[in-house]
């Protein structure tokens, strides 16, 4: 069972990185989540979602779903692209399992309903 | 101020250069609750100093539902009035982030400067490779400066340096919601604007009744059909304009909202790019975002395309100057007459009401009727719903579409929220300031 | 109580490993530390000190920057009665090996198990597999958590298993069973297999995961996993047994009150400025976090993220300095902070700005690590001699408030009686 995003139905609105954050560091803050609204592209309105999980990184962009694996190299001849890299510093997803009333906070919190469980 | 607050009021002398911090008081926020409140207060506190007040709301940045706003509070030169902008897409939250609640700016710099404003830290920064660049130059070169494309900014471009009375201070490249000229006031003080960045965190009084009665209420709002819509569209046609969707929706690439609001209030219409396309662009600037709806509907009704349109508001959020003003006192209705007549806008622009709070928000309800009757009646509420809005930092346009986003459950989570019992009385009476 | 004066060798070739060994003295109370590079190495400025740490990093670089002067001091170090810690390759660093220039530290008579002439096949490709040694190569057959257990020479009566993460280090076969303190006894469900699990078995299970290795009077002690590890608690508390063991410690001579006290407006300045720079330079790290970028230097990878390791690990120690009333600080400390921070920021945005233009960065790359050393030595050096003047004379008092025995505090389970 895993976190499922539909990147098409983000609207980019970072609820889901501030309740992750909350979830790791029980106040409000963007550092800790595992789950990150990716918007470095802003005049280009190129926006998505990044999830670490344990071992993998899931890259949900809106042209579709990426998955690399954490440890395993690029390859070479694919064109260098701003996902590829693990979160070094950020915990893997726990699908909040800890948070008995909520199950996992990101899925709970999108306004849009464009996080589901798999 | 140990909860849902940085503690921290930012004193910046321009006349001497000078950087002070001033604890925000938990007193001041019993009496003045947040926002506006007291950004009102720290208006004329300083008022001798000519002032820009930039503030955050008590709410801002926490998991209250579409708790995404700031403001700027000062003199409009269009006005005369104190006035108050919201600060909207995820500039407000960053400013909260970066390390302050408020901000006071006072006296003029000898030469342009910037404010960069980053955990804690204000450095007043030496504006000189900027002035004279657009906004979007200008969010660009600072991004690459400071190293970080998720830099947020409020910037002036030529409108505010050459002091035209419709001047907006823009965020990041996009048009504002300032239509009172405060780019103007900028340019008047040497200042290009602000750079906010910060990995903060906030402290909440009781994190976990907080974040359950905000999903209780974030539950509540989405039972509204409303939500099923995104975009800019769908609101003017609510408002009764009819057409847009068809005059629009072909250069429509993407709806986003504004940090942690349920409804998308921003649309991105695609200029020079597919607006079908779904990967990232290789184009560096396919087209504009808008939020200013009636800037919008005004080209429309000049009877521009939506691309010529789209171009025209691109035009003035580079320029950095009032798209709405453009639109309405240009005297021109082709796009090079228009994007050609930026340097000499002149003339008024209707502010209704009391004339403090931005004509940016639709004059009225939004999707629900909030079960309001009768021209003065909207009135009194719109105005209200805006002074509401701007003390707990609420997005404004969204909080003209929600009922579920009631005064009642604002105190309720701004209490829970600081530890400070907060009550109606205060805010009726923090209104009653504000509104007159 | 006498607290030991512990050096953290911090020097050219450390990856950021050592910040690690930094966080878990000091949650135990051990703030008696020392920042080493290899110049102070070579000055011998080791000599005073109870326990040396040597964490992981790139053995070749580091033996290759302590040179010869390092590697006697080292020596005699350890024989005048030192301990030694070395995890991953500071495990790897005293291990007999005629390879230039480790052969400059041929001081522990341990021989690595994963080393071998012909590489084994590598499920995973990464360049985390192997390193070249010589003719032949080191490689790694797991990282990640693996299990540990001790053996009757840690403690006679009680055998614990334990976890701890293998990032690089060594599995070892050690020439007296006497010296081996625990063995690889198993792997875990985090275990990452680079190889197939039968060659991981046969390379690691059974083997020494730590070894104590006596040398005249005292001894060197090799971990081949990450036992500082922050997320691995009894391994901490393994490492703080090892260190609390060498008992009695150094007097301590020089009092420490003679260092030069900052307060009021100057300290505030100092700090603001630090902070300044930290915040600019943390910013920029935190957006190289997600650019698809590594840098090769020396034999080891580096990623974006590592830069944000040792800025977060400073910057989360403002806060107590900004609330103290009195800093500690040599003279030109604070400048050299500050300096130092500020070019970290400039370097930094230099990377960020190739990356963006898709240009070569390993060269800043380079630079902005090697500041990334110097800044953190610099800052702990302010942060530590703060911290342990709260302490109060080091000659047996103890004025820690709110801390009644002044024992270091045991930060897991207790693996010993």
């Amino acid at each position: 069972m895993g976190i499922k995003i539909n990147a098409l139905k983000c609207t980019n609105c970072m609820a889901c990185e501030m309740v992750c954050s909350y979830h790791r560091d029980d106040g409000f803050a963007f550092l800790s989540a595992c789950i990150v609204a990716y918007r470095a592209r802003e005049k280009k309105d190129y926006f998505g979602v990044l999830l670490k999980e344990e071992d993998l990184l899931i890259v949900a962009r809106p042209e579709g779903l990426e998955i690399n694996k954490i440890g395993e190299e690029a390859d070479p001849d694919k064109e260098a692209d701003a996902s590829a890299k693990p979160m070094l510093l950020r915990e893997g997803c726990d699908l909040c399992e800890d948070m008995d009333d909520y199950g996992p906070m990101c899925l709970a919190f999108c306004p849009v309903d464009a996080i589901t469980l798999d | 101020m140990e909860y849902l607050s940085t503690d921290k009021i930012l004193i910046i002398d321009l006349n001497t250069a000078g950087v002070e911090e001033e604890e925000l008081d938990e007193s001041l926020v019993t009496q003045k609750i947040g926002g506006i409140g007291i950004t009102k207060y720290l208006y004329e506190k300083y008022q001798a100093d000519d002032p820009i007040v930039i503030g955050t709301g008590l709410l801002t940045g926490t998991t209250y539902p579409a708790s995404a706003a700031g403001q700027i509070t000062a003199k409009s030169p269009a006005t005369g009035k104190l006035c108050h902008c919201p600060i909207i897409y995820k500039v407000g939250l960053e400013i909260k982030y970066a390390g302050f609640d408020y901000i006071v700016v006072k006296g003029r710099s000898e030469k342009p400067v910037y404010l960069w404003i980053h955990d804690g830290v204000a450095d007043i920064s030496d504006a000189a490779d900027v002035w004279g660049k657009d906004v979007w130059q200008t969010t660009d070169k600072l991004r690459q400066f400071v190293g970080d494309d998720l830099l947020q900014t409020m910037m002036i471009g030529p409108a505010g340096e050459n002091g035209s009375d419709h001047a907006q201070v823009c965020y990041n490249h996009w048009s504002s919601p300032d239509r009172f000229g405060f780019g103007k006031v900028f340019g008047k003080k040497n200042l290009k604007g602000f750079a906010f960045r910060g990995m903060g965190m906030i402290e909440v009084a009781d994190p976990e009744a907080f974040v359950e009665r905000s999903l209780e209420i974030l539950k509540a709002v989405k039972e509204n059909t409303f939500l099923e819509k995104k975009g800019i569209a769908p609101i003017l046609t609510a408002l009764g304009e009819e057409g847009l969707h068809e005059w629009i929706d072909p250069i429509v690439h993407r709806h986003s909202a504004d940090y942690f609001t349920p409804y998308a209030t921003n649309t991105a219409l695609f200029l020079d790019e597919d607006p079908g396309a779904v990967k990232e662009s290789k184009i560096e600037e396919p087209g504009i975002l808008v939020s200013d709806i009636h800037a919008l509907l005004a080209f429309k009704k000049q009877g521009l395309s939506a691309i010529d349109a789209g171009r025209a508001l691109k035009a003035c959020a580079k320029y950095g100057i009032d798209p709405f003003a453009v639109a309405e006192l240009s005297g021109n209705a082709t796009l090079d007459g228009i994007t050609g007549s930026l340097e000499s806008i002149k003339g008024e622009i209707d502010i209704p009401g009391s004339g403090i709070f931005s004509p940016w928000c639709p004059r009225g309800p939004i999707f629900n009727d909030f079960d309001l009757s009768g021209e003065e009646q909207i009135l009194a509420w719109w105005e209200r719903r805006q002074a509401i809005s701007m003390i707990f930092g609420i997005q404004p346009m969204f909080s003209l579409m929600c009922p579920e986003l009631t005064e009642e459950n604002m105190l309720e989570l701004a209490s829970m929220g600081t530890g400070i019992d907060l009550t109606q009385e205060t805010l009726d009476a923090v209104v009653r300031d504000i509104c007159g | 109580m006498n607290y030991p004066k512990i050096g953290i060798y911090a020097g050219s070739g450390t990856s950021h490993s050592w910040l690690w060994f930094v966080d878990l003295f000091e949650k135990a109370g051990l703030f008696d530390l020392v920042f080493l590079d290899e110049i102070s190495v070579q000055n011998n400025e080791i000599k005073a000190l109870d326990v040396l740490v040597l964490s992981g990093g790139d053995t070749f670089a580091v033996a290759k920057s302590l040179g010869p002067k390092g590697g006697l001091n080292i020596k005699c170090f350890v024989e005048q009665g030192g301990t030694y810690i070395g995890s991953c390759a500071g495990a790897y660093l005293p291990m007999n090996s005629s390879k230039t220039p480790l052969d400059l530290f041929n001081f522990a008579d341990v021989k690595i198990t994963n080393l071998s002439k012909t590489l084994p096949l590598a499920e995973i490709k990464t360049c985390k597999f192997c390193t070249a040694y010589g003719c032949d190569f080191v490689f790694h057959p797991v990282r990640e958590a693996v299990c540990l257990k001790t053996t009757p020479f840690f403690d006679r009566e009680n055998c614990f298993q334990f976890e701890a993460p293998l990032y690089g280090g060594p599995g070892m076969e050690a020439l007296d069973p006497s010296w081996v303190l625990a063995v690889y006894d198993n792997f875990t469900p985090k275990t990452n297999f680079l190889t197939s699990r039968k060659i991981a078995e046969k390379t690691l299970i059974g083997n020494a995961a730590v070894v104590r290795v006596p040398f005249g009077q005292g001894f060197f002690h090799l971990l081949g996993p990450h036992l500082e590890h922050p997320g691995f608690k009894q391994a901490n508390q393994f490492i703080l047994d090892i260190v609390l063991a060498k008992t009695p410690f150094l007097p301590k001579t020089k009092p420490p009150h003679t260092t030069p006290r900052m307060a009021g407006k100057e300290a505030k300045a100092l700090l603001l400025s630090i902070r300044r720079e930290l915040s600019n330079s943390r910013i920029v790290a935190g957006s190289l976090e997600f650019l698809p970028v590594q840098w090769l230097i020396g034999q080891k990878t580096y990623e974006p993220q590592k830069v944000r390791v040792y800025l977060e690990s400073l910057w989360k120690r403002l806060g107590f300095l900004e609330k103290t009333k009195m800093l500690v600080v040599k003279p030109g400390l604070g400048e050299t902070i500050t300096r130092t921070a500020g070019r970290t920021t400039i370097e930094l945005r230099r990377i960020k700005q190739l990356i963006d233009g898709q240009k070569e960065s390993l060269k800043t790359a380079i630079r902005v690590f090697e500041l990334l050393h110097t800044l953190s030595i610099s800052f702990f050096d302010l942060y530590f001699a703060t911290l342990s003047s709260g302490r109060g004379p080091v000659d047996g008092e103890d004025n820690l408030p709110g801390k009644s025995t002044g024992r270091p505090r045991p930060i897991g389970n207790t693996l010993t009686p």
